[in-house]
């Protein structure tokens, strides 16, 4: 795996430098007036950024430095993977905003049928069945158990 | 804490409700441990936002029944299938699954549920009688102590948990960043909040634990799926309920000669569970590896030994009690469970800390009973249900995980009714997924998110007694020791290598 921790931990050493630079400085008012009590508001958010970016950049100077490229290493995430994630995430987005557009009653089949297919079937009926039964019982359990009306 | 608010603790475990609960929560465990791809932790994860309309007992309890019954239920298609439920069933293949082979599947399967049901019950008892002494003696720790045990048991856990200390510690470091999101804990800032007031709270548990947790690993599960589509799965499963005579019992003899090894494995669970990091899994291996060493007959291990079988559950079991040793006295999750518990007692108002047996005693030994109670349930269900659990296991996943994920959003908007907490849960499912690829724990991550606050409080509190005399602080030899030990942590795991028995996996 060194090409891939060389990759991740580079880009975990990047991101904490984003981090440091531009997302503390922006968006983490630090003060420290008439006392304060121990640590300004900044403080524990630098501290843990400016070690894991250490320890990422130390895992990047090891895999480059101290080992040696292997022909047989495989990246952990081909191609295919990178596809799948694409997909994926494309679903679990889209079921969201379902979700949030039509409700749950309407979105549920959808994201179950989704989801049957994603996994390999492909006989209508059980996706069917399942599509609709399935968000129906989750809403009513919601509904009448918890008393919480999903959207 | 008075002899009362024991006795009274105790019996607010014995009403209808919460029995009625600990016996679903039980029933839930066994079924999803039983199922190859989900866990403890995912179920309790998922359960946690139902839990939200009852009162913090019943809830608790029926999170404990949940942690129970998934436990035994990783044994259930370890020894039906030769695959483990979960990690933690791993061992329990070894003889578990040659035992079905030989028409004895049903004999293992009980011997399974008395192993894991007594191994539960020991460490129970041990949490009992050592929790409160132990937060006594917490209680007494100032906050340097305090930071400085917080950040060995961070370093500790991020170290061992995945296969690479270096990436564990990387995730726990990043999990405990992400944990200052929200206001300021002193002045109410806000701190990276984006201007979302949603996030002033910070980033939300549940959504990430269930998107981290849950969904990515159903995501790794579909991606496996489309692999081996074409791939002929080899036929493993083996009926065992045609089994006739001696071979559908443990008959007395049989239970009396595992007693030693039942007991030896349960102090063995103890332990390690008692020691935050180490695992179920890890316990697993060594009461096995144990009860082999000290047979007279070790050549037998691993063609279908019964001690075999009831060596791996009674220690892996045994974790589960002694893992809330640490997370109730400290606040220290020793596990996942544990963490996800933990949590789910912060969202109902509880803190954990040396002070919950002052604050919360009667809801303590409440829990206390519960979950020996919930060891008496599992040992019932678990023996009636056998078939039921049986069937469950031969369900394909494409009918089970759909409904998985539409719980995961259901259970999430619960908990905010906030649409931002769903868009977490998904960013986290899919950074979760990069994770697992890329070995980074995600175990260390979710319980670093948790343990931050906490850590933070310490550190502030520190300062302020410190800030301006920190020599003083080598005049505080705990404060100094576990500093000290976890200089040595990361020095053994980081620099030098981390003995591979102790590699968990994600």
């Amino acid at each position: 795996m060194r090409k891939a921790d060389i990759v991740s931990a580079g880009v975990v050493a990047v991101f904490g430098l984003f981090v440091l630079l531009v997302v503390i400085p922006v968006w983490v008012p630090g003060h420290l007036e008439g006392g304060g009590y121990g640590l300004r508001a900044q403080d524990f958010p630098l501290f843990t950024a400016i070690s894991f970016s250490l320890f990422a950049a130390g895992l990047f100077a090891y895999r480059v430095f101290f080992t040696k490229p292997d022909e047989a290493d495989e990246t952990p995430i081909p191609p295919k993977s990178w596809r799948f994630l694409a997909i994926a995430g494309g679903v679990l987005a889209a079921i969201t905003v379902l979700l949030d557009t039509v409700g749950f009653l309407a979105g549920g089949p959808v994201a179950i049928g989704a989801f049957m297919v994603m996994m390999g079937e492909r006989r209508p009926l059980p996706v069917v069945s399942l599509s609709l039964a399935a968000p129906l019982a989750v809403w009513l359990f919601f509904w009448k158990f918890l008393e919480f009306p999903l959207p | 804490m008075d002899f009362e608010t024991i006795i009274a603790g105790f019996a607010s475990s014995l009403t209808l409700a919460n029995l009625v609960f600990i016996c679903l929560g039980v029933i839930v465990g066994i079924v999803v441990g039983a199922i190859p791809g989900l866990n403890g932790p995912m179920a309790i994860a998922i359960c946690v936002p139902l839990t939200f309309v009852l009162d913090p007992l019943t809830a608790i309890a029926f999170l404990i029944g949940i942690n129970k019954g998934a436990n035994y239920g990783g044994s259930v298609s370890a020894i039906l299938i030769n695959v483990p439920g979960a990690a933690e069933a791993m061992a329990t293949t070894f003889d578990g699954y040659p035992l079905a082979r030989l028409g004895k599947g049903l004999k293992a399967l009980k011997m399974s549920l008395y192993a894991s049901v007594w191994g539960d019950t020991f460490s129970d008892l041990v949490l009992i009688l050592v929790a409160a002494p132990f937060a006594i003696m917490a209680l007494k720790m100032g906050p340097s102590e305090l930071f400085a045990v917080l950040l060995f048991a961070l370093t500790f856990i991020a170290a061992l948990v995945g296969s690479s200390a270096t990436k564990g510690i990387i995730a726990a470091i990043a999990g405990v960043f992400l944990s200052t999101v929200g206001l300021d804990p002193e002045a109410s800032t806000p701190r990276m909040t984006f201007g979302q007031l949603d996030l002033e709270e910070g980033v939300p548990l549940l959504a990430l634990i269930v998107g981290m947790l849950v969904l990515s690993g159903i995501l790794i599960q579909i991606e496996e799926g489309w692999r081996t589509r074409h791939a002929k799965e080899p036929e493993q499963r083996v009926s065992v309920f045609d089994a006739k005579g001696d071979d559908r019992r443990v008959t007395w003899p049989e239970f009396r000669g595992c007693l030693r090894t039942i007991f030896r494995s349960s102090i063995i669970g103890t332990v390690i569970g008692a020691l935050p990091g180490l695992g179920s899994t890890l316990a697993g291996f060594l009461g096995y590896g144990a009860a082999k060493r000290a047979s007279k007959t070790p050549d037998e291990f691993g063609k279908g030994k019964l001690e075999g079988v009831a060596a791996a559950e009674a220690a892996n079991s045994a974790v589960v009690g002694a893992n809330l040793i640490p997370t109730l006295s400290l606040g220290i999750p020793g596990n996942l469970s544990a963490a996800i518990l933990l949590g789910a007692l912060i969202i109902h108002g509880v803190q954990p800390g040396p002070m919950i047996f002052e604050s919360h005693g009667e809801l303590i030994y409440g829990i206390f009973g519960a979950m020996l109670v919930a060891n008496f349930a599992n040992l019932l269900i678990g023996h009636g249900g056998l078939r039921v659990f049986a069937y469950i296991i031969s369900l394909p996943n494409r009918y089970i995980h759909p409904v998985i994920v539409l719980m995961c959003f259901a259970g999430t908007y619960l908990t905010t009714q906030s649409m931002l907490a769903i868009g977490v849960m998904v960013g986290f499912a899919l950074l979760g997924y990069i994770m697992r690829k890329l070995d980074y724990s995600i175990v260390a991550f979710i319980i670093a998110f948790i343990m931050g606050p906490m850590t933070e409080d310490a550190l502030r509190q520190t300062m302020v007694l410190f800030g301006d005399r920190p020599t003083e602080l080598l005049t505080r030899p705990i404060t100094m020791v576990f500093f000290a030990l976890t200089a040595y942590s990361l020095w053994r795991f980081v620099v030098g290598r981390k003995p591979q028995i102790l590699a968990e996996p994600n």
